[in-house]
């Protein structure tokens, strides 16, 4: 019996003190292995009463047990304390080329469009080759006046009254004569300039145009508005500026600034419809009258980004496409 | 347009504000003063004019508008000279030939002047706006431009011909020598002031040499008009010439002014030229401004600004800008001053309210309506779901150039009557719509190839041809390069169509290739059908030569997708359950002639297997002997199961055996 305990603490003493898997397996080979002492004892028990076989039979099973749950431990606990030769993990990894990028135009696209379909705009679309009516005559610019210098035009040569729309404007006047007021929608879309390029010009490029037109809709409104988009993307404490602006087809009209680096940037256009342009879109301006606004996508993409030539986003350079 | 922060001080009693805090003060009130340049003791701000307002031209009315802002008044400017008793009749006539052209024609006489050079003080002024200083009498009818916008000149009297000034149209190549020395051609559309020998000057744009001041003029008409700002606008971009004095007429300052600034130059002429002015004037005036006022509710206002304004402060602010204000009970009545051309509507005035309360003080509101829901359209939602499926099968999105240039032009040949050309091309490589996404795409490949061996680009966007009519259609288009095979695109264009819910295609192999981008290899080009026959585009392999064209080294594939077809066969997903019963399969080789289409051959198995045939895999597609040379061999595993039960070997064997026997004539099986 003393033989037992002593056997049992000395076990499990030499497994404790264990500093490697190879000294376990050593230890339990020398208990449990085909010459093993346990294996010993338990060969020994047959020559034993059937009274005292029983009994030492059960004393020897238990020791045997929580010798090899002693084992067990240790052997889990070397694994988890054992060093061995680290990966190196911060090997580069190899370039993933079928990795798919969205252009930096269609994600702030998205991000704006969705921020305005929230508010319950409708997305409203016109088309890019458009009438002289629509792009200037309807929207209050009259031929022959230095307001349209303001809008650089490229005209189509197979028919002198059709052109490359200049904004995105001319889209309110086809959702005025098309629809219902109420009306609130936006308009994103490419137009084009008749323009030397340069960092900050480019000949095409992208507006979103919004429109809400109702009973009461007021300048207020679309500061209330255009302050909640600007911080939606640029973030809370986005500063923004609204001052006096010109555009033949709002009266007011407002241009609105934000700060950045200290300095105020123009970001958007905006004011209240002309009456004439409510007219000329065959609404009522007794009865209705709302705001429109146009902001340049490009131009908010530059500005978030801190991107500083907009002729990158027709490049299609991968350098700058794999950055988005 | 140039302002001196100097002359504007001199208006007031009680200093201006610093020059950056004035413009700051300009930019939230008025219009954005771009600039501030230092220039001697004086700042010159650079002000961008709205084209509505050609009376801000002038240092008069900008003081008067910081006036109004600030709440200052400015200093009044009186014209004070004294008149001879000749009448200006016995020196001078004017007539116009056209009223329409000309809405006012003012002249004055002045004899027995001194031409020297100006004063310092003027010399200096001149020069910071950057014009330079020529005598006495050019010098004071440009700073009186500056003061009050309205261009003016002057001839020498005794180099007229004749007793009359002719406000005409010129004769078609009529010729004039500018005051610059330099030749200009003239036609029926423009108007010059000719005596009976010829044009003097070209009306409104610039005088000419004959009669231009020297230093021995002794006698002067002076001119203050007002001219068709189309008219002018046209002459000076056909002449190409714009001059301080055309740029103020395009605008259509208001006639009134013609007089004023008249007065204010014969003022200072008398006094630093000493010149004698003859009694009265020469005015016609063909197109009188009526005065009109404009009614203007008081609840206008708050509807169209969104708050209330006190009718008190209303009529400061208007009257404060020279309005001329009646009130009613609930709303004002106000008249614009005589140089403001812009005023006609309510709104104008409401305009007036807000930019000098100043929009950046007015509150934020959130609007008060119904609800509403919002609602993307359609095809644009489709679009975004189509990119998204290009981005996840590994494509990079381009945006290009909605144009091609004359050399690219040149790769299609003779048949190029579909293309729409510009007018106006703002580059020499931007002369068409581009008929096809392709060649941006192209472009893209061509510049990005040193950067990566492998390339795949996508596009979205609209092309334009014409068949007709003018065509502006949306495609959605891809290529791909640095691939061996031309089915590593097909499985692209397979995965694309399967995330947009466009279940069952093929490309049919064709020799007619389209016309808005027919450069495809030949026998390597189909077009991409439904099963349906429905076409939705064309897929292949982009030709040696436009490879060559772009200098792209290594073969392209391509497809190009009409976006609208595509989004009215797209369809949600549909869920098909899982069949929990095991698959089946069997090997299977058919032998059949060479120019069967593999699509023939896996309809024939599809309808033949019906439903159990649950999927169709090629192994091997063999050519050689033992098989004669018109025939090919397809190797397949065919995969059973059933969504009902566990199909059993014989059943299997059953379904096999069928598919054989109903092989068409000249299909046989090999095993």
């Amino acid at each position: 019996m003393e033989d037992f305990e002593r056997l049992k603490n000395k076990a499990l003493e030499e497994i404790s003190l264990a500093k490697e898997a190879k000294q376990i397996d050593l230890l339990e080979a020398r208990f449990f292995g085909k010459k093993g002492i346990l294996r010993k004892y338990f060969s020994e028990l047959k020559n034993l009463p059937l009274e005292e076989r029983k009994r030492l039979g059960e004393r020897l099973n238990l020791i045997k047990e929580e010798i090899e749950r002693a084992i067990s431990q240790k052997r889990k606990e070397l694994k988890r304390t054992s060093t061995r030769t680290l990966l190196d993990l911060t090997l580069p990894p190899k370039k993933e080329i079928l990795l798919g990028h969205l252009h930096p135009l269609s994600q702030i696209f998205k991000e704006s469009i969705d921020f305005f379909l929230r508010l319950g705009f409708e997305v409203f679309l016109g088309p890019e080759i458009e009438d002289e009516w629509h792009n200037f005559d309807g929207l209050n610019i009259p031929k022959d006046h230095p307001a349209r210098d303001l809008w650089n035009t490229i005209w189509i040569k197979e028919n002198s009254t059709m052109l490359l729309r200049t904004h995105t404007s001319p889209v309110q006047l086809r959702a005025m004569k098309q629809k219902e007021p109420p009306i609130k929608i936006i308009v994103p879309g490419r137009v084009f300039r008749y323009e030397a390029t340069d960092p900050s010009h480019e000949i095409q490029f992208h507006q979103l145009e919004g429109l809400w037109i109702d009973k009461n809709i007021s300048l207020a409104n679309l500061k209330a508005i255009l302050t909640l988009f600007l911080k939606e993307v640029f973030g809370a404490k986005v500063k923004v500026r609204f001052r006096p602006g010109f555009f033949p087809f709002t009266e007011p009209s407002i241009e609105v600034d934000i700060l950045k680096n200290k300095k105020w940037i123009e970001i958007l256009g905006a004011g209240m419809v002309h009456p004439k342009v409510l007219k000329n879109g065959k609404i009522d301006p007794q009865k209705w009258q709302g705001f429109a606004f146009g902001l340049g996508v490009e131009r908010l993409a530059m500005i978030k980004w801190g991107i500083s030539d907009i002729r990158l986003f027709f490049a299609n350079d991968l350098r700058f496409l794999t950055q988005f | 347009m140039e302002f001196s922060f100097k002359i504007l001080n001199s208006f007031f009693e009680n200093k201006l504000p610093q020059p950056t805090k004035l413009a700051e003060i300009l930019t939230l009130h008025l219009a954005e003063v771009k600039e501030i340049l230092k220039k001697d003791d004086d700042f010159i701000f650079e002000m961008e004019i709205p084209t509505n307002r050609p009376d801000l031209f002038s240092h008069l009315t900008l003081a008067q508008e910081i006036g109004a802002i600030l709440g200052k008044k400015p200093r009044e400017i009186k014209s004070i000279f004294s008149e001879e008793n000749e009448n200006i009749e016995q020196f001078i006539l004017a007539k116009v030939e056209r009223k329409r052209d000309v809405p006012r024609y003012l002249l004055r006489f002045l004899f027995d002047l001194k031409v020297a050079p100006s004063p310092k003080f003027l010399r200096k002024i001149l020069k910071n706006f950057g014009i330079n200083p020529q005598n006495n009498v050019v010098d004071i009818l440009n700073y009186v431009m500056i003061l009050t916008g309205q261009p003016l000149h002057a001839f020498d009297f005794d180099k007229i011909e004749g007793k009359t000034l002719k406000v005409r149209r010129a004769k078609s190549g009529e010729k004039i020598v500018t005051l610059d020395g330099k030749t200009y051609i003239l036609d029926e559309n423009i108007l010059v002031i000719a005596d009976q020998k010829g044009p003097l000057a070209i009306a409104g744009i610039k005088g000419g040499e004959r009669a231009k001041i020297s230093f021995t003029t002794k006698r002067i008409v002076v001119e203050s008009a007002n001219f068709d700002r189309r008219l002018i606008r046209y002459a000076s971009k056909k002449l190409k010439l714009q001059t301080d004095a055309s740029l103020r007429f395009e605008h259509s300052p208001s006639p009134n002014l013609a007089k004023f600034a008249l007065n204010l130059a014969l003022s200072f002429l008398q006094k630093y030229t000493s010149a004698k002015i003859a009694k009265g004037e020469i005015d016609l005036f063909y197109q009188k401004p009526k005065k009109q006022f404009i009614l203007l509710q008081n609840d206008k206002i708050e509807k169209l600004l969104g708050v209330k304004i006190p009718q008190k402060t209303v009529l400061k602010i208007l009257q404060n800008l020279k309005f001329e204000t009646k009130i009613s009970k609930d709303a004002i009545y106000a008249s614009p001053p005589a140089f403001r051309t812009d005023v006609s509507l309510p709104e104008d005035l409401i305009e007036e309210i807000g930019r000098v309360l100043g929009y950046q003080n007015l509150p934020l509101k959130m609007p008060c309506t119904l609800l509403t829901l919002g609602k993307n359209n359609s095809l644009l939602a489709f679009e975004d779901k189509l990119k998204e499926a290009f981005v996840s099968l590994g494509f990079v999105e381009s945006q290009s150039y909605s144009f091609i240039s004359e050399k690219e032009k040149e790769i299609f040949g003779e048949k190029t009557n579909f293309l729409l050309k510009l007018l106006n091309p703002p580059s020499e490589n931007l002369n068409f719509l581009r008929p096809s996404l392709l060649f941006g795409i192209l472009r893209a490949v061509s510049f990005n190839q040193k950067f990566q061996d492998k390339l795949l680009f996508f596009e979205i966007g609209k092309v334009f041809f014409k068949d007709g009519k003018i065509f502006e259609k949306e495609r959605a288009s891809a290529a791909i390069f640095g691939f061996k095979d031309i089915f590593f695109l097909k499985s692209k264009l397979k995965a694309l169509f399967e995330k947009i819910g466009i279940c069952g295609f093929d490309i049919f192999p064709s020799n007619d290739l389209p016309k808005i981008f027919p450069f495809f290899e030949r026998g390597i080009f189909g077009k991409i059908t439904t099963l349906s026959k429905k076409e939705l585009g064309f897929f292949g392999e982009v030709s040696r030569e436009i490879l060559e064209f772009y200098s792209i080294k290594h073969p392209v594939f391509a497809f190009e997708l009409d976006l609208n077809t595509l989004f009215k066969l797209s369809s949600e997903k549909k869920f098909e359950t899982i069949s929990p019963y095991p698959k089946a399969f069997r090997d299977i080789s058919i032998a059949l002639p060479k120019e069967v289409l593999s699509f023939s051959l896996y309809q024939k198995l599809k309808k033949i297997g019906g439903e159990t045939l649950k999927d169709i895999e090629l192994l091997d597609i063999y050519q050689g002997p033992p098989l004669p040379p018109e025939k090919k061999s397809f190797t397949f595993r065919l995969v059973f199961q059933s969504s009902k039960k566990a199909l059993s070997s014989e059943e299997v064997n059953l379904l096999v055996e069928k598919i054989k026997k109903n092989l068409p004539k000249g299909w046989e099986v090999r095993s």
